[in-house]
């Protein structure tokens, strides 16, 4: 009988509350002569250090990654959410349909889904689909919300940069009908002249909770396009790899 | 009916006098917002005199961010991600409680593997936390190599959840109708190798830092709270098992499937730091062997029974619905007013607030050295605490 | 003891309280200035011995310029929650 013996747990049963519960107490101190108490101390905190010692000496079993030399190699889950994207079908076509399911599914109005009318078809379609990553909390509800399947979170977690402006993403790199819409179209001229371009840090800077009543910006100042940044990749970041501005 | 209401203006006037010439003169020290033992920004005044802690006064609010009044403005699904960010290291457990509120209001059935699935969840997340706080202890009491172990072993749940749930810390994976995915195939192995291997690392947890003379030292007999006191405080969890109170929800609130496994309810036998120490780690044997029960009997049926995008209706009426989470009872107390689906107000009860108070009843008396042991034996996370 | 006795109990006891509808819990009203005599009351009568008050939290109506108090009791004894808006 040591000082402290962990297997000294006590099995009973109590009431409380009207039912009859099982119930274990926990291990007390024994009483101990003081020569014998030095000597259990003396033990418990040799037993500690051994232990410490027996993982210093087999590095096999240290955990420890070397995050940023191992970039190459870091896996992740399939579902790990870092950064919302658009899904896409072989030919770089978006599924999008601007319906704002997931505009009105966002707990913090991250989302703003701006529509137009078809130039051709009039139909309504996608226009610029604006996604705040320095409000957004990676929720999910967008995506589960999307009955079009249209985006999905991807893995890129290095998106740290300078300018909080910079995590304003719009996220489509073509505004024009989704995919299934832009199949009914044979000819390829009108369907060139359907889809516009648009790069991912352009466009007007939504206020969260623009759509708000008696809200307003503070200083009604003229829109000035605040990233006179050359943005030379259209395309949402890849996987694995942060926003690169420099 | 007269109420005294104090404001911390007058609580912290400079002390009076000493009573005897030769005696010293009382002081007041801030412990926080910025401290090591805070876990966070909570405010804590002590009156001294000398080493010896007369008094302690929480300042709670300093990560208020009035999530409450927030919710008012959302949908029953939107608030769950808000739930995660309560009390972070029982995110399931507090996504729980609120679609636990929602699916009692809205009338929603939920079947046998969706329950399964959240019930294994929490409690893979009660050993995560468990397995984290043992870590923290250790360090606030001066050992760091125990927060080291501790973290390890955290890691090797939360790479599970990121598995299936795709985040680690911030859920929202228990929602109203079900959960947000299937458990992910690799689930199932992953959980009993996990499990396997935290058996004998808890033994270790006991070797490196319970049967440690100092920190047995630290926390025996210190900073006792009598059943009675815990239950007036509104205590809950371990906290309030450790005085000898086998209030255990899991066991008294008929939820998930804990009705169908095996377990006991960990209690102390005095109520001092080292029966609040020593509750969690038991705690974390009794949920191992909860996982063992269910992991290999997880029933077959949709994950989901809603349809995402439809509202969720609640009748107009006032619903309550509680769950266990690591720190103790995180309740939900709803109003619907049957007009939206937003909720008319929405007020968290949540643990750590109440757990809080009961160091102005445990600290006075102790010195300023086992405020440490008996804040961290509270296990207090502060955005709990401030909502 | 199911939530009607509970209530009638509470009744009983309290002359002022009324039974609560539309609340997944039992639940009482009772008018402020009866309150305070009213949890003594939960608290001490021995077939209640509410002693754990599990939260309290507060409704606006401003409709009928209103404020209700809501406490939540929990008996460690019996165990029951009683939901009582005042
Ligand atoms: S993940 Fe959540 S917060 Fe982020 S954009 Fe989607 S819905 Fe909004
Ligand atoms: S992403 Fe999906 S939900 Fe959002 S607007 Fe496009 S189609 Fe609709």
């Amino acid at each position: 009988m040591s000082f402290m013996d962990f297997t000294d747990l006590r099995y009973e049963k109590r009431t409380l509350g009207g039912k009859i519960l099982p119930v274990v107490v926990c291990p007390r101190f024994n009483p101990r002569s003081q020569p014998m108490r030095v000597f259990d101390a003396v033990k418990g905190l040799l037993q500690g250090m051994r232990l410490t010692l027996g993982y210093l000496l087999s590095p096999s079993k240290i955990v420890t990654q070397q995050y940023p030399e191992n970039r190459a190699t870091l896996k992740f889950p399939e579902r790990y959410r870092a950064i919302l994207k658009f899904k896409y079908d072989e030919n770089g076509l978006h599924k999008c349909t601007g319906c704002k399911n997931c505009e009105v599914a966002c707990p913090n109005a991250s989302i703003k889904v701006i529509t137009r009318d078809s130039v051709i078809t009039e139909d309504h379609e996608l226009d610029r689909y604006i996604w705040r990553l320095d409000s957004c909390m990676f929720c999910n509800a967008c995506v589960q919300a999307c009955p079009f399947d249209a985006i999905e979170m991807g893995h890129a977690f290095e998106n740290a940069v300078y300018d909080r402006r910079l995590l304003i993403y719009g996220l489509n790199p073509i505004a024009g009908p989704a995919a299934s819409a832009l199949e009914n179209e044979e000819d390829p001229e009108v369907r060139r002249r359907m889809s516009d371009p648009r790069t991912i840090l352009g466009g007007p800077i939504p206020l969260n909770g623009a759509g708000l009543p008696n809200l307003k910006p503070v200083a009604a100042a003229p829109f000035v396009d605040p990233l006179p940044i050359a943005v030379t990749d259209p395309l949402p970041p890849e996987d694995g790899e942060g926003e690169e501005v420099s | 009916m007269t109420v005294t209401i104090r404001t911390l203006n007058e609580l912290l006037q400079p002390s009076h006098l000493p009573a005897h010439p030769l005696a010293t003169q009382e002081y007041f020290v801030n412990m926080g917002p910025q401290h090591p033992i805070s876990h966070g920004s909570l405010r804590l005044v002590l009156r001294l005199d000398g080493e010896t802690v007369k008094e302690v006064i929480p300042v709670p609010g300093f990560v208020h961010r009035g999530v409450e009044k927030m919710c008012e403005s959302l949908t029953p699904r939107q608030i769950v991600p808000y739930t995660d960010r309560l009390d972070y290291l029982s995110a399931f457990m507090n996504n729980w409680a609120i679609t636990r509120v929602v699916e009692t209001a809205a009338g929603i059935e939920s079947n046998e593997r969706i329950e399964t699935i959240r019930t294994l969840m929490s409690e893979l997340q009660r050993i995560q936390s468990h397995a984290l706080w043992w870590g923290v202890t250790g360090m606030d009491l001066g050992a760091f190599t125990a927060f080291l172990y501790g973290f390890r072993e955290r890691e090797v749940i939360s790479e599970i959840f990121e598995e299936t749930v795709g985040a680690r810390l911030t859920m929202n994976y228990i929602q109203p109708g079900g959960v947000m995915y299937d458990i992910h195939p690799n689930f199932v192995k992953r959980v009993k190798d996990v499990m396997a291997y935290m058996k004998p690392i808890i033994d270790e947890y006991d070797t490196l830092l319970s049967g440690n003379v100092i920190l047995q030292e630290r926390c025996r007999n210190i900073g006792i709270l009598s059943p009675e006191k815990a239950i007036a405080l509104g205590c809950t969890g371990p906290v309030l098992r450790a005085s000898g109170v086998p209030y255990d929800l899991r066991k008294m609130e008929n939820y998930g499937v804990y009705n169908k496994v095996d377990f006991n309810v960990v209690v102390g036998a005095v109520g001092d730091c080292w029966d609040r120490y020593y509750v969690r780690m038991q705690e974390m044997r009794e949920s191992i062997r909860i996982v063992e029960q269910l992991i290999d009997s997880i029933p077959e049926g949709p994950t989901m029974t809603l349809r995402y995008n439809l509202p969720i209706e609640m009748p107009e009426g006032t619903y309550y619905s509680q769950v266990e989470t690591a720190r103790g009872v995180f309740g939900a107390f709803l109003v619907a007013e049957g007009k939206s689906e937003k909720p008319y107000p929405l007020h968290f009860r949540s643990p750590n607030y109440n757990n809080l108070w009961s160091v102005t009843a445990l600290a006075p008396g102790w010195r300023v050295a086992d405020i440490i042991a008996i804040l961290s034996s509270l296990d207090l996370v502060i955005p709990d605490i401030d909502r | 003891m199911d939530s009607e006795e509970l209530l009638d109990i509470v009744e009983r006891i309290e002359s002022g309280a009324t039974k609560r509808e539309k609340s997944d819990r039992p639940a009482v009203h009772v008018p402020v200035d009866r309150l305070l005599s009213a949890m003594r009351r939960l608290r001490n009568y021995q077939w209640l011995s509410f002693d754990m008050l599990v939260t309290h939290t507060a409704i606006d109506w401003p409709d009928d310029n209103r404020f209700e108090l809501v406490y939540l009791l929990y008996s460690t004894v019996h165990g029951h929650l009683l939901e009582r808006p005042q």
